[in-house]
Parts: C-alpha cells; sequence; structure tokens
C-alpha cells in the first residue's frame, strides 16, 4: 500500500514539475513576440508625435514667412534632425506654403525602415509698410 | 488608427488658425470684407466650408472636417476646430 502510495505521488510530483516546465518554455517563446510588440507600438507613439510636432512647426514656420520675416536658427534648431524646409511663395495669391519634410526609423535594429513625414501648412502674406526715418 | 486623428485633429486646428489670422489682416482696415477674405483664403486654400463671427476687434472661425478613420467616424463622424485672432493691442 505505502510503496505503491509513494509511487503515486512522485508521479504527481513530476507530472507538476513536468508542467511548470513548459510554462517556463511558453513565456520564454512569448517574450520576443512580446518585445516587438511593445517595440513597434513606441515606434508608432514616437511617430505620431513627429508629426504633431511637424504640423505645428509648418504651421508657426508659415507665419513667420507670412509677416516677411527671415526664418530663425532657432526655429530651425527646434525641427527633427535632417529637416528639408520648401518654401512656395504664391505671390498672386498672397499666400505661402511652408512644407517641412523629414525621414523616421520605426523600424527595429535588425529590420531599419524609413518613414518620410509631409507636413504643410499655408499662412496669407501680410502687406509690409516700409518704415519712414 | 487614434493616431491618425490625433493628426487630422492637429492639422485642422493650424488651419483654423491660419484662416482665422488670415481674416484678422482685415479686421482694421476693411472690418466689413473680413469674413468674407476668411471664408475666401479657407476654401480656396484647404477646400474647407468656414463659419465666421466678426466682433469688433476680433474675428472667429469655425471649420470641420470627416473623420478621416472609417472605424472612429462610426462614434466621431465630424472633427472640429475653431480660433479666434485680433487686432494687436498697443496696452
Amino acid at each position: 500500500m505505502n510503496s505503491e502510495h509513494c509511487v503515486g505521488l512522485d508521479e504527481g510530483k513530476h507530472l507538476v514539475q513536468r508542467s511548470h516546465g513548459y510554462a517556463i518554455a511558453e513565456f520564454a517563446m512569448a517574450i520576443p513576440a512580446l518585445l516587438v510588440i511593445v517595440a513597434m507600438s513606441v515606434s508608432l507613439v514616437g511617430l505620431t508625435v513627429t508629426q504633431i510636432q511637424l504640423e505645428s512647426s509648418a504651421a508657426l514656420g508659415a507665419r513667420i514667412i507670412g509677416r516677411g520675416d527671415p526664418i530663425p536658427d532657432s526655429f530651425r534648431n527646434s525641427l527633427p534632425a535632417g529637416t528639408e524646409i520648401i518654401i512656395e511663395p504664391e505671390l498672386e495669391a498672397e499666400v505661402v506654403q511652408f512644407t517641412l519634410k523629414t525621414s523616421k526609423n520605426i523600424g527595429l535594429m535588425l529590420l531599419p525602415y524609413r518613414i518620410d513625414l509631409t507636413a504643410t501648412a499655408h499662412a496669407r502674406l501680410e502687406p509690409v509698410f516700409e518704415e519712414f526715418g | 488608427m487614434v493616431a491618425e486623428v490625433l493628426v487630422a485633429q492637429q492639422r485642422l486646428n493650424t488651419k483654423a488658425e491660419s484662416i482665422a489670422l488670415a481674416g484678422a489682416q482685415e479686421l482694421e482696415f476693411d472690418f466689413d470684407n473680413s469674413c468674407s477674405l476668411a471664408k475666401q483664403f479657407g476654401f480656396l486654400n484647404f477646400g474647407l466650408t468656414v463659419e465666421c463671427a466678426a466682433q469688433g476687434t476680433s474675428i472667429e472661425i469655425s471649420i470641420s472636417e470627416p473623420n478621416p478613420n472609417q472605424l472612429l467616424s462610426a462614434f466621431l463622424p465630424n472633427i472640429q476646430a475653431s480660433s479666434r485672432a485680433g487686432i494687436a493691442s498697443d496696452e
């Protein structure tokens, strides 16, 4: 009786230990997938933030050009690195179109992938009055 | 999905600001035409229908666009933005 009971217990323990092993193995397999999902989520949030910053900067830049002022260095420095500035004045319509173009890497280390971001804003050209004296 | 709507809302905000500023340029010397100019600016540059109200030294405009995301448009069919601009005060 006792020996059979012990045998049964031992088998039960063995089974429990084996199922723990499976859980750890499954978790270890899931970790890379989880990390990829987290990295993609962080990249998408970064992409959205950069796009919103570009839209805001394009509006500010269009307003500066519309006033007839030059683009200050502080504005250029506030843009993401490698951002291209395109200014297209439409003098007949008295409008300036201000475009910012940049690219952002959203890929992982082994799979780099760049996405082009563009933001365009319009502003009405303000009349320039020459100062007297 | 949500990011698409956020970016569209930001774009609409900047459009509203530029339309309000375009209309505000006329407030001081051609008050009666400030709203019509803002509406014209919004239509020609963005293809938007602008609601405008000019009061005294300021102009207030509001615009709306359809939600670009089809799934979220069931809950939020339109995104809206409004902006107010006026004559700079000397005080």
